[in-house]
């Protein structure tokens, strides 16, 4: 019996589908080493530089916790700041990529949902849509945008149903790619765990998307 | 191999990490077992979906807006440094004998048990909120957030008015001794509209200095009565290098209107949900953020907090929908407070 195989990502196996620096738990080199010595040091610019190598994968993991553009910005934006204020602390025990992983998350679980923030996102909505940038993904391919942007919005949808203690390691498993050591890093929990509860993820996400499903194979085998 | 172990080897399986073995008989019991089989594929599909969706574009200036708070946070940082620079100067022996005796000398003439009676409370405390009127709307004064409120202001206009800290005590020494720092800090010109501006002197840092030392009787949460504001005023800007003080002082008088209890504010949120959070939605964000945290504290030790959630959630209103989350929301982060759950800690890398 034979199962195609999924397009990036652990289930192909970890360690080959993602460049990791890391091995067997040993850091072998962190691509932010210098910048963080620079920053150290009091360079200007330096911290710019990580925040700018860094801000995609912190906006995106955030992306799919917070499920909105602009409370992910909020988020992503205390995480920088945070950072800044305690990163000097950091002292390479770990990538920095995985530090800053932590930040956001931390930031993301810590998340309050306030009354004021949903005002704030309802502005911050409102410029947007003046700006015309008012669609929270924008599809790469435009011939696929109609069913693009319904496929996503619920697989969206479905990921926001989880509570963020199986949304937190499903994402950074599945779609960011993190490894388990790493994620149990992170998370501050043990590598155990953060296999049964992407095993519950995946399975309550299964459930939820069940109708998808089938759509998804016909997708995959054309 | 039974439907048990495929569910606890599933993951391994998918990710080819079964030793061989295994892995035979776990396809063994796949091929025999249509009900695993299909579970097995549809959590395939659910990760391939998953992997589908869209990488987010991270917002257009994103990291320029990050590092205008860092640099915001850095000036501001820098301004206290200064102050504490400044504080130390005031707690010499030269400043603070001669200013010690004028603050005593105005406890007695504004009366010894107003001294008295004169709280311990830093600005920070939501009992502080109680006392004056920093907002315009007088409806929302009962808690208001000095130290937010601090966050929303822009920092060129904290260089331009000073910052005033207000701390209370009922000792005038230690009052001066301990000194502002660390207080959450409050712009001069948030409070604009409790003290005139002729009393906040804005006339340089030492002026504001001077008045965050300043005594103020304290009119507790819930009662009515005349804000009396008191401090010193030294003989001009020169006069702390000079080592004198000046002999006068400023008195400042403003009535108060009775400002409702917690207990008021709770009855009326679950009286008129709507209404309550129409009136919160106008209050600035940090004093939103307060409110919610203090009336929340103030539900569960009441044993309310049900009732309130209820009250809101019940409600027509969309915003007091919203404020039953936050209720809900910021009983949970209390909660987690008391036992610092290890999600909420910083990364433990020192």
């Amino acid at each position: 019996m034979g199962f195609e195989m999924v397009e990036r990502g652990p289930i192909v196996g970890v360690d080959a589908a993602r460049p990791s620096t890391r091995r067997r738990g040993v850091v072998v080199e962190d691509p932010d080493t210098d910048l963080i010595r620079r920053w150290k040091e009091g360079e200007d610019g330096a911290f710019e530089q990580l925040v700018r190598r860094h801000e995609q994968r912190v906006f995106g993991l955030l992306m799919r916790m917070m499920g909105s553009r602009e409370e992910a910005e909020d988020v992503a934006q205390d995480t920088f700041l945070s950072l800044h204020r305690h990163g000097r602390r950091f002292r390479g025990d770990s990538r920095f990529s995985t530090f800053v992983y932590r930040v956001a998350a931390n930031a993301a679980l810590n998340r309050r949902r306030t009354l004021g923030r949903s005002r704030a996102r309802i502005e911050k909505l409102a410029v947007r849509q003046a700006a015309g940038d008012d669609l929270p993904y924008s599809p790469r391919d435009p011939e696929d945008a109609t069913a693009g942007i319904e496929l996503t919005s619920h697989v969206r949808e479905a990921l926001q149903k989880l509570s963020p203690a199986l949304r937190m390691p499903v994402v950074l498993y599945d779609i960011e790619g993190l490894a388990y050591a790493e994620i149990a890093e992170v998370l501050s929990i043990a590598e155990g765990t953060v296999k049964s509860r992407i095993h519950r993820a995946r399975q309550a996400l299964r459930v939820e998307l069940k109708s998808l499903l089938g759509k998804s194979d016909e997708e995959s085998s054309l | 191999m039974n439907h048990s172990d495929v569910q606890d080897h599933m993951a391994d399986y998918l990710e080819g990490h079964l030793p061989l073995e295994k892995r035979a008989l776990f396809d063994a019991h796949l091929d025999d077992c249509s009900d695993c089989f299909g579970e097995i594929r549809e959590v395939q599909r659910t990760i391939t979906l998953l992997r589908s969706l869209p990488e987010p574009e991270v917002p257009y200036g994103f990291a320029e807006s990050v590092m205008g708070l860092v640099r915001e946070r850095e000036d501001r940082a820098s301004w206290i440094d200064s102050l504490r620079e400044a504080l130390k100067l005031l707690a010499s022996p030269r400043v603070l004998v001669p200013a010690s005796i004028a603050m005593i000398a105005l406890g007695i003439i504004g009366g010894t048990r107003q001294v008295q009676d004169a709280l311990l409370i830093s600005a920070s405390s939501p009992q502080f909120a109680g006392q004056t009127q920093p907002s315009e709307d007088s409806r929302l004064a009962g808690i208001p957030a000095p130290g937010a409120s601090f966050e929303r202001a822009p920092v060129n206009r904290v260089r331009r008015n000073p910052t005033l800290q207000i701390r209370f005590h009922s000792d005038p020494v230690l009052a001066n001794l301990l000194g502002p720092i660390g207080v959450p800090a409050y712009p001069v010109a948030e409070l604009a509209p409790v003290f005139s501006r002729q009393f906040l002197r804005n006339d340089g840092q030492l002026g504001a200095r001077w008045v965050a030392d300043g005594f103020i009787q304290g009119v507790s949460p819930g009662q009515a009565g005349v804000l009396r504001v008191a401090a010193p005023t030294l003989g001009g800007t020169q006069g702390m290098n000079a080592g004198r003080v000046g002999a006068g002082n400023s008195t400042q008088t403003l009535p108060l209107e009775k400002q409702p209890t917690p207990d008021e504010w709770l009855a009326r949120l679950r009286r008129s949900p709507g209404d309550f959070a129409s009136l919160l939605s106008n209050s600035s964000l940090a004093e939103q953020e307060l409110w919610i945290a203090n009336l929340t504290r103030h539900a569960i030790e009441r044993g309310e907090l049900n009732e309130v959630v209820a009250a809101l959630r019940e409600s027509s209103s969309n915003k007091a929908n919203l404020l039953a989350e936050d209720f809900a929301a910021g009983a949970r982060g209390s909660i987690a407070d008391g036992s610092r759950s290890e999600n909420s800690r910083m990364p433990a890398h020192d």
